[in-house]
Formats: C-alpha cells, structure tokens, sequence
C-alpha cells in the first residue's frame, strides 16, 4: 500500500490564476485525513489532483514510489483504476442503471477473472448501506441518501487501497452518516486502506487520524 | 398514364441508341485479316463473325450469323467445342418477368433466311469450360448441322459486349 | 480453385456469403473494439436516456435506407413487370421499323402509327407449318381513353386464359372488357377514332360486352377486345372475307380482303419453332422480333442506369450516415459527461470509445433493420401506384441484391463510427466532468 507525499504542490487554473499551494503533507498508508476549509478554498482541486485527474503546475505528487505528475495519460489511469476509490461530491451516478450497475460499474471494463469479484463486493457494499441491490429501477428514482451510498459502493466495489471521498457525508441522515464514517473508517483500520475526505462534517472530521485546513488556496492549519 | 410508359421507353430507345453508337463500328482501317478467320462456309450456308464476351466463369455464350442463301431449309443442331466440357444450342425465354435460356433440340433455318445467334436470342452455351478466356483470345467452335459440321474460329470479345466488333462489315 | 467453387455453390449460397462477407468489417471492427469489454449495460442504459435522440437517428438512417431499398427493388419489379406483360407476346411480326416503336404499339397499347402488313404477307404467316397461332392486331379506336383492339377470338383465348365472365365475341357487334375496364357483361360502348381527344369522330357503331378477361398484369387489362372484321367494317375497309363468309369470326383470312394489320402476334408451342418463324419472318417485307427479347436487351442496356442508381443510393446512404455521424460527435458531447466520469473511475480510454462506437452502431443497425421495414413499405406502395398508373403489374419484393447493399452500408458506417468515437474518447477528462 503505497503512501502519499507531497511536497510544494501548485496548481493554477488554465487562466493561470493559482488555485492551491501545498508545500509539505505526508498521508501514510492505512492512514486517514480530512480535509476542510470554506466552500472554493480549493479542497476539490486537492482531491482531484491526489486522483491525477488535474494537471500539475509544479510540484511533487507521489503514491509510494509512483509520481502522478509525469505520467502518461494510459498509465495514470490504469493506475487510478487499480488505486482509487472515488467518492464525488454529487454522487455523478449513471442515472439509467441499476444500484447494482451502478456499483459494479467497474466490472464493465476490468480484466475478465476480476469482474465476478467485483460484482460480489458490489452487491455486498449495498446490502451493507442499505441499499437494495435487487432493485431493476434505474437510480433516477432513488432518494438522495440511497444514491451517495450507491456511489460509496461503487468507489468500495474495486477493492481499493486508497479512498477519495469529496463530502460523502452531505446528504445522509446523521444515523447512516455515522454509519458510513465507521465503514469507511474501520476499512481504513481493517484493511490498510488509506481515507482522504473533503467534509464539513465534525463527526468524519474528528474520526479521521489528521486534519488539513484550506482557506483560499492554502493551507492554514495541519493537524 | 400512357406518357409514364412513353417515357421511359423513350429514355430507354434513346439509351439504345446512344450505346449502338459506342458499340459502332471502330474504324480499323488497315487492318488486315484474312476472312477465314471470320467466316465459315457449308454449301450454300455462310457462317460469319462467331464469337463470345470475355467472362471469369467457367460458362460462355457463343454466338455467329448464319446466313442460308441456299434454296432449301437447313437445321442448326448444335455446336462442340474442344474448351468446354459440353456446348448446347438454348434459346433465351421471359417466363413470369424471369429470364432463362432453355435448350433448343434444333432450329430450323428457312431457305434464304438468316438467323442470328446474338444475347438475348439464341446462343451456343458451352459449360465446364476450362480455359480462362481472355479479350482477343480465339478458340476453335465446330457448327453441327443436319447436312454437316463446319469449324470456324470464334473470337473473344471484351467483358459485355453485345456483338462481334467487325459486326456489320462485308467480309 | 476459387472461381470454379464458387461458381459451383447454389446461387442462394453465393448470395448469403456475399451477404456475410460485406458483413466481416463489422465484425472485425466490433470484435476489436469490444474485445475484454462489457459495455451493454451502458448502452441500453444510454438508449433509454437519450431516447428521443436516438429514436431521430435511426429514424433518418431508416428513411435512407428505405428509399434506397425501395428505388432498387422497385426498379427490378418494374423490369419483371414489364417482361410480365410482354409474357403472352412470344413473337410479334410487323411491318419493318423499330422494334421498340411496334412492342409498345403491339404489348404496351401505346398509340402509334405503324405501317400495315398485307393480306398475302399475313397469309403467309398463318400458313406456316410452325405456326399455331397468328393474330392480327388492328389498334386505333378507344372508348372513354380505353383503347378498343381488333383481333381474333383464339387471341382472347391465349390472353386471357379463360374468362372471368361471359363469353369471347362472336359477332361483329360484341366485345370482351380487359379485368381494369369499368365494363361489365350487358354494357354497351361506342368507340370513336384515336384516342378520342382532338379528333372526336363516332363511328356509330356500338358493341355489347359478352365477356369480361382476367387479369393479365399489362395494360392489356385496360381494354376492350373487339372483332378484327369490326374494326376493319367501322372504317369502311373489307372485312377479311369472300362474298361467302358465313359470318365466322377469325382466320383464316381472304388475302385479297385482307385491309391490313399494323402487328399480328405469333405464337409456337415450341421455343425453337419461334426462333425459326422470327428467322424466317426477317425479311424485307416484314420484321419479327421478341418482345421479351427486346426488353431484355434494354434491360441489359439499362444495367448502367441501374449501376449508376446504386451507386446513388450508396451515395445517398453514405450522406445520411456522414450526417448521423456529425450529430453523434455532438451526441459525444452530451455522452461526455458520463465518459469524464468512466474515465475518472478507471475506465481506460478504449472502453470510452468502445462504448460510443458501439451506441453510433446500434444506432445504425437498428436504423438499418427499420430501413429495411420501410424499403418493404415504400416498395409495396410504389408497386400499387405504378400498376395503377400504367396497368403493368409490378410486384417488387426486396431480395439479396438490397440485402447486400444495406449490409455493405451498415458496415461502411461502422467503420466510419470510429471518428467519433476517437473524439469522444480523446476529450479533455475534467473539463466535462466538472461541467
């Protein structure tokens, strides 16, 4: 399980406006961070830039010994593939399918002897979130809480030993939220799988082991 | 809705013509041939320009002018040829908007008539032929009649041709 | 080796691996694109979401499709339609002209003036040996646009094949109605000379249908049959006959009596026996041909035409596609969220083009199977109409020709599918998936 290092990290937009600095951070595997800060701090780009899903300015970006800024696009994402699991803030579900495509959407494109095993986990995920895996019903017509949890079993369905969740509590009850923060949290514990969370939410925030601060593009705080 | 029919008979006359035109003749002016390569005589019948159009299939029409210029009636038979595994004399037939060649056992020739065997009418078909025949090949046809067999050279036309490119010419 | 297999194999056989073959690019395209791939959950989950846009897509790639199926069934029914109707006309002989000018007067009823031939001429036709029926067909006279034709009561026979009601004429005052007329049996009908619109001259003289024919498929279905003696008295010519006719309707024929006929039909029971009759008959005085004959080599001649009409149905086909096309690389943009989205999850950029060129080729193979439908509609219409106007049945049906054709199309822009495709999965991850 590889461990994430960071060091003088700088994105700007394709404008050239500066969207993030982060000079030092350190996520060992198995660990877990939360990351918090005001509404546009530049928490998202964080998250997506740890997933290789946006350009580097400058900077270092490594999982383990691999370096996400050089990378070729073919390699980073057979890499994010094999990685990440990824939790979007707005869910970003194929409305059409099932929960249970849904959440094992990743079969549709993993090697043959994987898909099985991934459709198993899938299905397990959601009946662990309550979330009825039988259901032919396309996910249009699930509620909001059904649907973030449809995607936490599809970014848990790969196995991954790295979760990137963007508020994977925002719209669940705060009985299924704790819920959520335990499994995601008792994975990181039990599996080695390493949490990083962009979240407002105090109970993820106090659950995770550390705590990153962004206001505006920096960080001003690091617990 | 006559005018339809009119019409598209007169494209299609129109069309006809402007092919015959293509296919009219070349001028070949100096070139030299004897006729023997062209025509062929039993008794009083003449046979003239036997030939047949270029094909890749192993099944080729071949077709000549009989003229008898005798006084008495003489019946094609049929024909043989050294190429094909077998030749007969069929008859082209429309049945139900089908077209079809079927054989014909003879032809009778009135004395003075002319027949020609030509696409669409009557043709000497020969099957199983072996030899791939090329334009300007030729190849050796033996004409079977009632009053006896006569050999001539029939010459090969390019793909879909509708005539012998001398055809009209006087030998 | 090759050619002498294949042309040893059933034509239907040829037919369907020819269908197979222009089908193999599909395959091999679809083969490699899908290969390690699961995409149809995606793809009918897609159709279900972008159902009005797809539905438009196959909607136009059925409507090309269809017209050209249609155009070329149509065009092969309208030749067997045509070389239908000319089935009863084994050989015509006339006067010397043109073939295609006499067929239509003689098949096809279209009015023309043609020379006559005589009475010695047409006795010499009669009497032939190999003749087992000879007919004068005397045209000129119509009824309310339905042409009246003089002739014999054996013809009636050989047309019609029996009737469907009545009897043949036997009287210079009776007449028998073609299957399309508006005549019945009791009707009475007074021809005028021509086709009755400039120069309207009765020649008062009325026949009474006796009979009504069946259905030919040719236009001889749109008219009445009359006496050829009739026709010949009502323009004060003689009749065909001595002083001593008894009245007999037909052949044969007094020479010296004999007014003119401007075609007679001939007919032998034996194909070669009219190959010998149409030798024999061309002469100076007279030409022989056969109909079937003469369509035959305009069709042939027409083989060009038909070319070229495929070549602008693929065209027309291939523009509608290019078209489909253009729209489905706009589809791309609307399918780029969901692709951003495949991507940023993992997806490699070939399932991303896998799946959109997979949904262009769904799109375009049911819009195939649906052009299909409507080429069998279109065609059906078509043949209704064109046998209403011209009284030539035509029955076109699609066959492997169109089958072939729609299979070469489906194929082509299969492989043509992949442009969009490669744009789609070339597009810039996070722009769509933010947007």
């Amino acid at each position: 399980m590889p461990d994430l290092s960071i060091e003088n990290l700088v994105i700007d937009s394709a404008s050239g406006r500066r969207l993030l600095e982060v000079p030092n951070l350190t996520v060992p595997s198995g660990g877990s961070l939360a990351v918090r800060g005001p509404s546009g701090a530049g928490k998202s780009t964080l998250l997506f830039a740890i997933a290789g899903l946006i350009a580097v300015t400058a900077g270092q970006l490594k999982w383990g010994e691999t370096d996400l800024v050089g990378m070729a696009d073919t390699a980073r994402t057979t890499f994010r593939g094999a990685t990440f699991g990824i939790i979007f803030q707005d869910h970003l579900l194929f409305e059409e399918l099932s929960a249970e495509n849904n959440a094992g959407l990743a079969a549709l494109y993993a090697p043959r002897q994987r898909r099985a095993g991934i459709g198993q986990v899938a299905r397990r995920m959601l009946t662990d979130l309550q979330v009825p895996w039988d259901d032919p019903r396309s996910v249009v017509s699930f509620s909001g809480g059904e649907r973030q949890r449809i995607a936490v079993a599809r970014a848990l369905a790969t196995e991954p030993p790295v979760i990137l969740a963007d508020e994977p509590t925002a719209s669940l009850d705060r009985k299924t939220a704790d819920g959520l923060i335990a499994d995601l949290l008792g994975g990181a514990k039990d599996a080695g799988r390493t949490l990083i969370a962009v979240s407002h939410d105090p109970a993820l925030i106090d659950a995770c082991d550390r705590v990153l601060t962004i206001e505006d593009g920096r960080v001003t705080d690091h617990v | 809705m006559r005018f339809f029919i009119a019409a598209l008979f007169s494209l299609i006359a129109f069309a006809a013509f402007a092919n015959e035109e293509d296919h009219g003749h070349d001028d070949h002016a100096g070139e030299a041939h004897a006729d023997s390569e062209h025509k062929a005589t039993l008794g009083n019948v003449t046979l003239l320009h036997a030939w047949a159009a270029e094909t890749e299939g192993s099944e080729v029409f071949v077709y000549v002018e009989i003229d008898n210029e005798g006084d008495a009636p003489i019946t094609l038979l049929g024909a043989e040829a050294d190429i094909a595994g077998a030749v007969e004399l069929v008859g082209f037939q429309s049945k139900d908007g089908v077209a079809s060649y079927a054989p014909l056992p003879m032809l009778p020739i009135a004395a003075g008539a002319e027949m020609v065997l030509a696409p669409n009418a009557v043709a000497f078909r020969m099957t199983d032929v072996t030899t791939h025949l090329h334009e300007g090949d030729d190849f050796e046809i033996h004409v079977v009649f009632d009053a006896g067999e006569v050999a001539m050279m029939a010459q090969v036309e390019p793909e879909g041709a509708t005539q012998h490119s001398h055809a009209g010419h006087n030998h | 080796m090759f050619e002498t297999v294949w042309y040893a194999l059933p034509v239907l056989v040829q037919d369907m691996l020819v269908f197979l073959g222009l089908l193999v690019p599909l395959a091999v395209t679809g083969g490699i694109c899908l290969y390690g791939y699961r995409v149809w959950p995606l793809i009918r989950g897609l159709l279900r979401k972008h159902t009005a846009i797809s539905a438009t897509f196959v909607l136009l790639i059925a409507a090309a499709v269809g017209i050209s199926v249609g155009l070329i069934a149509q065009e092969r029914g309208l030749r067997e339609g045509t070389a239908r109707a000319a089935d009863k006309f084994d050989l015509i002989i006339a006067a010397p002209g043109s073939e295609i000018t006499a067929m239509l007067a003689a098949v096809y009823l279209q009015p023309t003036a043609l020379p006559l031939i005589d009475g010695a001429t047409y006795a010499k036709i009669e009497s032939h040996e190999l003749v087992d029926l000879a007919a004068p067909l005397a045209f000129g006279d119509s009824w309310e646009g339905v042409p009246v034709v003089g002739t014999t009561p054996p013809f009636v026979d050989h047309l019609s094949e029996g009737l469907r009601a009545g009897r043949v004429f036997e009287t210079m005052e009776e007449a028998v109605a073609g299957a399309n007329t508006p005549l019945q049996v009791g009707d009475v009908v007074e021809p005028v000379h021509g086709d009755g619109s400039d120069d309207f001259s009765e020649h008062g003289h009325a026949y009474t249908i006796v009979g009504k024919m069946n259905r030919t498929g040719s236009p001889w279905d749109n008219a009445i049959l009359v006496a050829v003696e009739s026709v010949w008295e009502i323009h004060a010519m003689p009749t065909g006959h001595g002083p001593d006719w008894d009245g007999t309707l037909g052949g044969p024929f007094d020479p010296s009596q004999f007014a003119g006929t401007p075609a007679v039909l001939v007919r032998a029971e034996e194909l070669w026996a009219n190959y010998s009759l149409q030798s024999e008959f061309n002469t100076s005085q007279t030409m022989a041909f056969f109909p079937g004959n003469v369509l035959a080599q305009l069709h042939a001649l027409m083989g060009d035409i038909r070319q070229v009409m495929s070549v602008l149905a693929v065209a027309t086909q291939v523009l509608v596609a290019v078209a489909v096309l253009a729209g489905l690389s706009m589809l791309s943009r609307i399918l780029a969220r969901r692709m951003a989205l495949l991507r940023a999850l993992g997806a490699p950029r070939r399932f991303v083009f896998a799946v959109t060129w997979t949904f262009a080729t769904v799109l375009i193979c049911l819009g195939a199977a649906l052009g299909i439908v409507f080429g069998v509609i279109a065609t059906a219409v078509l043949s209704m109409v064109i046998t209403a106007l011209t009284d030539i049945l035509v029955q076109a049906r699609l066959a492997w020709p169109e089958m072939h054709l729609v299979a070469g199309f489906v194929s082509a822009v299969a492989v043509l599918s992949l442009y969009p495709a490669y744009l789609a999965s070339r597009r810039s991850l996070l722009d769509d998936l933010r947007s």
